[in-house]
């Protein structure tokens, strides 16, 4: 049971991290890549890409914690070690996107 | 179609919100820099507040985008890049407490010591990471409101 918890948690953090990294890079991408229309110019749009990017990002969640499950189980500490430096590098990810890149 | 009134109330609240949010990730962001002290509940609270505000965001923003996005845009620019700049940056915040809380949470049902005290400072790097980010939406917040409004 307490194993179960440990992986739980590990996996839960690898799937909020790959939300929020999916997040940025959508947008740092849409943001460097596609010319999009400007906002000024657009009355209404049925496509909210915000809740679309955390959909997306929800998606990758999916699939992140199809990985990193097994991953956790064969080597817990590695998959810890892991997961607690992808924090700052995710953090640095967000930050930098939503100051720079909107 | 939600009226204005209620627009407008709903969108003080979450202004009101934001700011506590950021006062309360400060609690766990200072509480946990020690490893070995549990604030279960602070983590819990703190997370549950951020994340009701963060819910009511996301229940305004279509009528944002449907209302007042595009005069936004016409007559202030900058000031709507800067709500851009705040929405993307409350999704980390939002997610950083989550990571957070369930680190915290978490944390105590390592065996191993050396994993439990890398959780616990996951646990707290998590948390500075969101309350630098809810300071920083809080504070564009105020500059979107004093310039628009439903």
């Amino acid at each position: 049971m307490r194993k179960n918890v440990e992986i739980g948690a590990v996996v839960a953090v690898d799937a909020l991290l790959s939300v929020i990294g999916t997040y940025a890079l959508l947008r740092a991408y849409d943001a460097l890549f596609k010319s999009e229309p400007n906002p000024a110019t657009i009355v209404w749009s049925a496509h909210i890409a915000m809740f679309w990017r955390l959909a997306v990002g929800s998606y990758v969640a999916g699939l992140v914690i199809v990985l990193a499950y097994p991953m956790a189980r064969w080597n817990l500490a590695l998959t810890t070690r892991v997961t607690a430096a992808l924090v700052p590098i995710v953090g640095a990810m967000i930050a930098l996107q939503g100051a720079l890149l909107p | 179609m939600t009226s204005e009134m209620v627009l407008r109330v709903a969108e003080h609240i979450h202004g009101h919100m934001g700011w506590l949010s950021a006062a309360a990730l400060l609690h766990p962001a200072i509480l946990l820099r020690n490893p070995k002290r549990r604030a279960r509940l602070a983590a819990i609270l703190t997370t549950t507040f951020l994340t009701a505000g963060g819910l009511l965001g996301v229940w305004i923003y279509p009528e944002y985008r449907t209302r007042l996005k595009q005069a936004l845009f016409i007559h202030a620019p900058t000031i709507g890049w800067l709500f851009e700049r705040k929405e993307h940056l409350a999704v980390g915040a939002l997610g950083f407490a989550w990571i957070g809380c369930i680190a915290h949470l978490a944390a105590w049902s390592f065996e191993d010591e050396g994993l439990q005290r890398t959780v616990s400072v996951l646990a707290h790097r998590a948390y500075v990471i969101s309350f630098v980010l809810c300071l920083a939406v809080a504070c564009l917040g105020v500059v979107v409101a004093t310039t628009t409004t439903f």
